[in-house]
């Protein structure tokens, strides 16, 4: 059927029922699938870099808030006193403190916790006894022990551990280097975030691995 | 103008619509009707969405740094504890209305740009900060926690203006509209580091 030989104000009818016409639309309604999935993929993954740093400020909270959970140790024998990390009587395990993290770190991402973007519902918490080799590499293989490793990496945890010994007034006012690194709390995190336009193709959650904070106790300038 | 012979428009009629007029033309012109329109909506909502989320972390770190900044000093104002800030404007605050609230609600301001244009017309960000637990105020001295680890809660709330007009409406923005349009909220808590009595 040629144009011209169709009715007037039927040129639409004439190009559905043209092959042509047909194929064009059949194209389009094919397409959109591949269309939907390279939007859906930028979407979700401008969402997972969004909650990466959610996530990150919120451990970096969590951190503070732990550490600032403190005590001081005072010596008659005239010796400077020492802060420690945790409650009195924790016996510098700070455990204590790595409670107030954890549960300070629940508290800051309630909003968005159970069927909402972050599908963990709780968070198996772990905490590590002091550790005296502080150096920054090695505080960071710890962690990285701690949250990646076989059991725990891809799994919904919530780690804390003390890392230095406790300071002196004097060592509180001494700016960080490799013989004082410092005297704070690390907290980490395994997080599960659900994707929204990626599920379509069978990409339901994503995983967000060793979520890190770190806050050192320091006293105010002048000393 | 010449007469059109069977089949064939007249020499002088514009290219554009000798094309529209052929059958070929017309195909692929209505195709493009059908596609073009929507991949350009996607396009938009895509480019809205992640100013949004831009958006959206900025309103978090400023919350989460006015709440940190007040669990350091463990009050909305102490002089003991409290350094002030410079403003927006570089100028010192005045230490006799200074809150870490006033500082969280103008640095949110400044995200609205120089011309207020990411805020909807009309309304202004703001943030609230409260102390959990606090002495009577002082001279110097305005929501004093009672002890350290004391709990403080900053919530900020930003009217966000989208970037295109296309994400005002439900079709133009392909469903995104309600997530476009609700203002921007965020919460933070924190643990007081000093309070009046420890």
């Amino acid at each position: 059927m040629s144009r011209r030989s169709a009715p007037d104000g039927s040129r639409m009818s004439a190009w559905w029922r043209a092959e042509r016409g047909f194929a064009s639309l059949a194209i389009t309604i094919l397409s959109m699938p591949l269309i939907l999935a390279a939007f859906g993929y930028g979407f979700d993954s401008m969402r997972l870099s969004y909650f990466h740093s959610f996530l990150t400020s919120r451990a970096e909270a969590a951190a503070a808030a732990g550490a600032s959970t403190t005590y001081t140790k005072k010596f008659s024998s005239g010796k400077d006193a020492t802060v420690v990390i945790g409650e009195f009587g924790d016996d510098e395990g700070g455990n204590a403190a790595m409670d107030v993290a954890y549960n300070n770190y629940l508290d800051n991402t309630a909003s968005k916790r159970g069927t909402k973007p972050l599908s963990c519902d709780k968070l198996a918490l772990k905490k590590r006894l002091p550790d005296r080799d502080p150096t920054p590499g090695e505080l960071d293989s710890q962690m990285k022990r701690l949250l990646g490793s076989p059991g725990y990496r891809d799994t919904c945890t919530f780690a804390s551990q003390v890392v230095g010994d406790p300071v002196s007034g004097v060592k509180l006012c001494s700016p960080s280097t490799e013989s004082n690194p410092g005297y704070g709390l690390v907290v980490g995190a395994n997080e599960r975030v659900t994707m929204t336009f990626l599920q379509i193709v069978g990409v339901d959650e994503q995983w967000l691995n060793n979520i890190r904070g770190v806050a050192l106790i320091r006293a105010a300038d002048v000393c | 103008m010449p007469e059109a012979t069977q089949g064939v428009p007249p020499s002088g009629t514009p290219r554009l619509v000798r094309w529209l007029r052929e059958e070929n033309g017309f195909v692929e012109a209505t195709t493009a009707i059908f596609v073009l329109p929507f991949i350009a909506f996607l396009i938009f909502a895509l480019i809205d969405v992640g100013v949004n989320l831009r958006y959206r972390a900025l309103v978090d770190n400023v919350t989460q740094n006015t709440a940190r900044s007040l669990a350091n000093d463990g009050a909305q104002y102490w002089a003991r504890t409290t350094v002030l800030p410079a403003g927006p404007d570089g100028a010192i605050y005045s230490a006799s209305t200074f809150t870490w609230d006033k500082y969280g609600t103008d640095q949110l301001k400044e995200l609205c740009g120089a011309k207020g244009e990411r805020c909807k017309k009309g309304q202004q960000p703001k943030m609230v900060c409260t102390v959990a637990r606090t002495v009577p105020d002082a001279v110097g001295a305005r929501s004093v926690a009672v002890t350290k680890n004391t709990k403080v809660q900053c919530t900020s709330t930003f009217p966000y203006e989208p970037v295109s007009p296309l994400s005002k409406t439900t079709a133009t923005s392909v469903g995104f509209n309600g997530f476009l349009n609700s203002p921007i909220k965020s919460s933070v808590t924190a643990l007081t580091t000093v309070g009046a009595t420890g």
